[in-house]
């Protein structure tokens, strides 16, 4: 599967199309570990520390997946996505959270999540959902 | 004397004329004159001695001037004179009596009045139907009034001089004392002279007629004894006081024994009367036996103590203790034999003779045998009270202490309970706080190492991010262990207050408040306290949740062990400028591989265990100022052993 990916992603750079991923976190250890894995895979990351910063940034519209965490001061991840969801500008979001809880995940897959990943986050986990949604868009695209 | 002279004249002339004229007539019958003269006043004697000269006297006449010459009628003329000297000397002779005995009559009555009016009494006289119709003069010496005004009023004026308060009923007391028509008596205060009163003792006696028997008047005296009736009336009053105060003390007495009794009845503690005597026997012998010491004879021979617990009796009880003793009723309860109290140790012993000899008041907690054979603690207090005839009597008052205790005991319960469950509740969110705070960086960490492999593995490999990514896992591992160390001080600092701490005293209540566990686990605690400790300086309710936690890990530490053998000593000692608290247990040990871990946070050699306790009882006392290790003993188990130093450096 790595290989595969890496193969599609080297492919993506030969047209220099890099998919932009925002990674909406408010721990800044996890973003820059998030920053570094989407690197890692090729694409390009664009990182927020909030739900605010991410709605003000202009560059939200090339945006192609978005990692969010749920658990967040001020806007929640959950939040975060009904309004984007209400405005028909949300992108396909990979959920990340702490806690195990089911209310969360199903809200969370009833709006149209694609994951919701538990932390500690496992690299083929997540790596599978990020294929999942950019392959998917380039093959619709 | 003139009387006597005219007499002597008078038959001087009469002899004379009749001697010396010769005139033939009867004149000595003048003689009779002369006895005439004589009589009045005189004794009778004198009297008869007159005639009988005047006698004399007309017969020598009659020889003087007749001797030769006698004849028929100057001798009836001379024995005419003679009849008439006597008869007339008779007359006198029977006046001079009738006179005297007159004298005599009128000198005694008037003697008799003397008496009556000198006697210190009024004597009175009243008719057969009580009118009174004479009274001596006393009556005007006492009364003031005269004895007119008490006779006044038809005979019974007199009343009116009773005492007021005797005056409604006095007319009829007095017709009832007549008619009864027997002597009476009785006593009346008079109105005296002065308007007082005085006493007065009234009797009387019926007179009756010598022949019928018919009561002819009453006879009465009335004596003043108001003296006598004063000092009477004084000590009967006295008396009466006496009286009055001895039935007053009486009916007290009773009220207060009424009083008592209800007490003994009512009260809600068990009161008995025990009879000790037999007892005071056995316990005598006893000391007879043992050469002056009952108490070691008595040790020496059970049979002989059960003997002597066996003699008491119960006399009485009330209805607690009736209740207390699961009787019946009291009769069931009187009926009763053999010993009250259960233990047999010599401090039981030493009570009785305590008891009966000395006859001291005893107070006790001891547990008794019920009549239904159920065992009850109680608390009682025995005190000897006055029994007849050297017989020796107890009174026994207790209180039933087993719901009590069984109260304390859940209260324990529920107290320990509800501190586990804060315990648990307090370490359930710490834990979930930890669990929050340390996700992150740890999610972090699996995520850069993870990248960082990637970048290994390309072709060729890209070191330099690879290594900015392994950067971040150092950084992040270092920010896990500083949340680690960082709620370790919160969980030993902040809530903390420190006073100077009787170590040993704080270990004595940390055993009691485990005791049930212990109980529970079948887990003898030993407390060793060592008696020169300093005061240390130490939060104590963090001290005693470190001995509970050591003593709890030694109790679990031995839950394979035999029940006869879970021991745990916990010894209190001095070392140094330290107090030393050790923990020992009797278990298995520590298995020499763990022994290092054992104080790593999460390290846990129990099911279900969070592995918390050792690292924050370490964290405790370090806090302290102290230490605090484990080793294995040299036969069995393991000892947690720390230190505490003492106040302020006090090496004492």
């Amino acid at each position: 599967m790595p290989g595969s990916a890496v193969v599609m992603i080297e492919s993506f750079e030969l047209v220099s199309v890099s998919p932009l991923v925002a990674i909406v976190d408010d721990d800044v250890s996890m973003r820059e570990a998030l920053e570094d894995l989407i690197g890692s895979l090729g694409y390009r990351a664009l990182m927020f520390g909030s739900a605010h910063d991410y709605l003000a940034s202009p560059e939200r519209s090339q945006v192609a997946c978005m990692i969010l965490d749920v658990q967040m001061p001020g806007m929640t991840g959950l939040d975060l996505q009904t309004h984007l969801v209400e405005h028909k500008t949300a992108p396909p979001i990979i959920f990340v959270t702490s806690f195990g809880d089911d209310t969360v995940r199903r809200r969370a897959m009833r709006s149209g999540a694609v994951c919701v990943l538990e932390k500690p986050v496992q690299e083929d986990e997540i790596i599978g959902c990020i294929d999942k949604v950019l392959r998917g868009g380039a093959g619709e695209g | 004397m003139a009387l006597t002279l005219a007499a002597v004249s008078v038959a001087l002339i009469v002899f004379a004329f009749d001697t010396f004229s010769g005139y033939e007539s009867a004149i000595a019958v003048l003689y009779a004159v002369v006895l005439v003269l004589v009589a009045p006043g005189r004794d009778q004697r004198v009297l008869v001695a007159a005639a009988l000269v005047c006698g004399a006297l007309t017969v020598m006449s009659f020889v003087a001037t007749h001797w030769g010459a006698m004849d028929a009628s100057n001798i009836g003329r001379v024995l005419v004179a003679l009849v008439a000297i006597a008869l007339t000397a008779a007359l006198l002779f029977s006046r001079l009596s009738l006179h005297q005995a007159r004298t005599a009559l009128g000198e005694s009555e008037a003697n008799l009045r003397i008496m009556a009016d000198t006697v210190p009494q009024i004597l009175w006289q009243a008719l057969p139907d009580g009118r009174i119709v004479y009274l001596s003069r006393r009556w005007t010496e006492m009364t003031g009034a005269t004895i007119a005004d008490g006779l006044a009023g038809d005979g019974l004026a007199f009343l009116g001089w009773f005492h007021p308060d005797e005056q409604p009923t006095a007319l009829q007391e007095w017709t009832e004392f007549i008619r009864d028509g027997v002597p009476f008596e009785f006593y009346r205060r008079l109105r005296m002279a002065d308007g007082s009163h005085r006493w007065l003792q009234i009797s009387a006696s019926p007179v009756r007629a010598a022949g019928s028997g018919e009561i002819e008047k009453w006879a009465g005296v009335a004596t003043d004894i108001d003296d006598e009736m004063r000092a009477q009336l004084t000590v009967r009053a006295t008396n009466q006081t006496l009286e009055a105060r001895v039935a007053e003390r009486t009916a007290e007495l009773a009220r207060s024994e009424r009083r008592y009794r209800s007490a003994f009845e009512q009260t809600h503690v068990a009161m008995l009367e025990l009879d000790l005597t037999a007892v005071a026997q056995e316990l005598d012998a006893a000391r007879l036996r043992g050469n002056g010491d009952g108490a070691a004879d008595l040790a020496a021979h059970p049979e002989a103590f059960e003997r002597c617990l066996n003699a008491l009796r119960v006399l009485d009880a009330n209805r607690a203790a009736v209740d207390l003793f699961g009787a019946t009723d009291r009769e069931a309860l009187l009926a009763r034999r053999g010993p009250l109290i259960r233990s047999r140790t010599a401090e039981d012993i030493d009570r009785y003779y305590a008891l009966v000899e000395r006859r001291e008041t005893i107070e006790a907690e001891a547990e008794i045998v019920v009549l239904d054979g159920r065992v009850v603690k109680v608390l009682f207090g025995v005190s000897p009270i006055e029994a007849p005839d050297g017989r020796c009597h107890v009174l026994v008052g207790m209180i039933d202490v087993t719901e009590r205790d069984r109260a304390q005991e859940l209260l324990l319960a529920a107290q320990e309970e509800l501190g586990r469950a804060n315990r648990a509740a307090t370490l359930g969110a710490l834990s979930a706080s930890i669990a929050h705070e340390l996700n992150q960086p740890i999610g972090a960490v699996m995520m850069d190492a993870q990248t960082a492999a990637r970048w290994l593995e390309r072709d060729p490999p890209d070191l330099a991010s690879a290594k900015r990514a392994l950067a971040r896992v150092a950084g992040n591992a270092e920010r896990a262990s500083g949340i680690l160390r960082r709620t370790r001080e919160q969980l030993v600092k902040g809530r903390r207050s420190v006073e100077p701490l009787d170590a040993g005293e704080v270990a004595a209540s940390a055993i009691a408040l485990i005791e049930r566990e212990l109980r529970l686990n079948r887990t003898r605690a030993e407390l060793r306290v060592a008696e020169d400790l300093a005061p240390v300086e130490a939060d104590r309710i963090e001290l005693q949740q470190v001995i509970i936690n050591l003593v709890m890990n030694a109790v679990q530490a031995m839950r394979d062990t035999p029940p006869a053998e879970r021991e745990v000593i916990v010894d209190v000692s001095r070392a140094e400028a330290e107090v030393a608290v050790a923990i020992t247990d009797r278990g298995s040990g520590i298995d020499p591989a763990h022994i290092d871990r054992l104080f790593e946070a999460f390290y846990t050699t129990k099911p279900g265990g969070m592995g918390m306790g050792l690292q924050i009882c370490r964290a405790t006392i370090e806090s302290f100022g102290g230490t605090l290790d484990v080793r294995n003993n040299e036969a069995k188990g393991a000892t947690f052993a720390f230190t505490l130093p003492l106040l302020n450096g006090d090496e004492r």
